[in-house]
């Protein structure tokens, strides 16, 4: 009867830790996957995964980094199970990105298509950094490679949505 | 060493939000590079919120079910073929598009700096390959340990007078040696004491170059 008692303690320790963070994981999959259903189904599996493993949760602080290194796995995992078909990403992006629009104004709308059109390897530290607040290093660590290569994706994201997304771009560097 | 437009634009590329003392530096007197700078800032505000999906309020999608006509699967099988026939007339040279693909992904290390990079750091991932820079033989401003062809691999950036060149120090793979032309690159693959070294630059012949940081290292310091 302890071992209940203190079990559902834990798991409400769980819910007031790690529940806040589920849109976060939602969105964060999203942006990974391109695809709704599947970040709904891989958001549960790693809350899942991240209950069966609560104990190994050190500092609580990192519980949100926790759950996105758990969510970043898991979706690796998915697609090695499912071996999903290749998808023609004309196709694919369009209705993705109306699916999440709602009452947004054009520019954001714009915005959405385009990042929905980068490499995954632009794609990822960019929504660490501008939607999670990620520093190059933590980047670097979360992604396993190095802070001169997080540098260069987030620099070659920025410059292909800006050259898809203004009419006018400052041109190039006209100063030595 | 004064920050040009490049290397401004490739850190503020990187991140808009962030304050640079070396780049805000650099667009007191730019006002191309301010303007590129705000411009980045705004795209940033965007970028934020159209990463911020509201799931709770948004319509689920409905399963595709759109097929590709006939033609189109045709035209692609097409499209591969005569893709596959071109790189049989012209194949590309692998081993260089390895390199440069690998230079490309890291390409922030090729600024111009008159920086070192960390002495201890550089001689901590020289030793792993059993190598020694020899002292104030050349400027490295930038050192990694790569993952390179199954092999970690001593990355380095050299500071030469024609700007920064990237050097791989493949001490565990001998490569024929071959110059390479390609993508703006030019590069050369020499013989080393034990494998090869790679040199590969932007501005001209590195031959020199590769001369110099061979005599710069020194193969001679494995003791396991």
């Amino acid at each position: 009867m302890t071992a209940v008692i203190g079990r559902g303690g834990e798991r409400m320790r769980f819910e007031a830790l790690c529940l806040p963070f589920r849109t976060d994981l939602l969105r964060f999959v999203y942006w990974l996957c391109r695809d709704r259903s599947l970040a709904e189904d891989v958001v549960q599996e790693t809350l899942l995964r991240a209950w069966r493993s609560f104990d190994s949760l050190a500092d609580q602080q990192a519980a949100r980094s926790w759950l996105l290194t758990i969510a970043r796995r898991e979706l690796a995992r998915t697609f090695e199970r499912r071996r999903l078909e290749t998808v023609d990403i004309d196709g694919l992006t369009e209705p993705a990105a109306e699916a999440v629009a709602v009452n947004d104004p054009h520019e954001v709308l714009e915005m959405r298509r385009a990042i929905l059109q980068l490499d995954l390897i632009h794609r990822e530290p960019l929504v660490l950094q501008v939607l999670f607040g990620y520093s190059t290093n933590e980047i670097a660590e979360q992604l396993q490679i190095s802070v001169p290569a997080v540098l260069t994706r987030l620099f070659r994201a920025r410059e292909a949505l800006r050259g898809r997304l203004l009419r006018d771009p400052a041109g190039k560097p006209s100063c030595p | 060493m004064p920050m040009n437009c490049q290397d401004a634009r490739l850190l503020i590329g990187a991140d808009p939000a962030a304050e640079d003392p070396r780049v805000a530096e650099h667009i007191a007197q730019c006002p191309d590079c301010a303007r590129y700078r705000q411009e980045l800032r705004d795209m940033d505000r965007v970028i934020s919120a159209a990463l911020r999906v509201n799931f709770e309020t948004a319509p689920r999608r409905a399963a595709p079910v759109s097929r590709r006509p006939l033609w189109a699967v045709a035209a692609s099988l097409m499209v591969v073929l005569v893709g596959a026939f071109v790189w049989l007339l012209n194949p590309r040279d692998s081993f260089a598009a390895q390199v440069i693909e690998h230079v490309n992904g890291e390409a922030f290390s090729l600024v111009r700096t008159s920086q070192s990079a960390d002495p201890a750091e550089l001689a901590e991932i020289l030793s792993r390959s059993g190598i020694r820079l020899k002292p104030d033989a050349v400027l490295v401003s930038y050192a990694a340990s790569c993952q390179f062809r199954g092999h970690r691999v001593p990355h380095l950036v050299v500071q030469t007078e024609r700007g920064p060149v990237t050097v791989l120090v493949l001490a565990d793979e001998a490569v024929k040696s071959k110059r390479i032309d390609e993508d703006g690159f030019e590069g050369v693959v020499v013989p080393a004491p034990r494998g090869s070294l790679v040199v590969l630059g932007q501005d001209g012949d590195v031959q020199p170059v590769a001369a110099t940081v061979l005599s710069a290292l020194d193969y001679s310091s494995r003791g396991w």
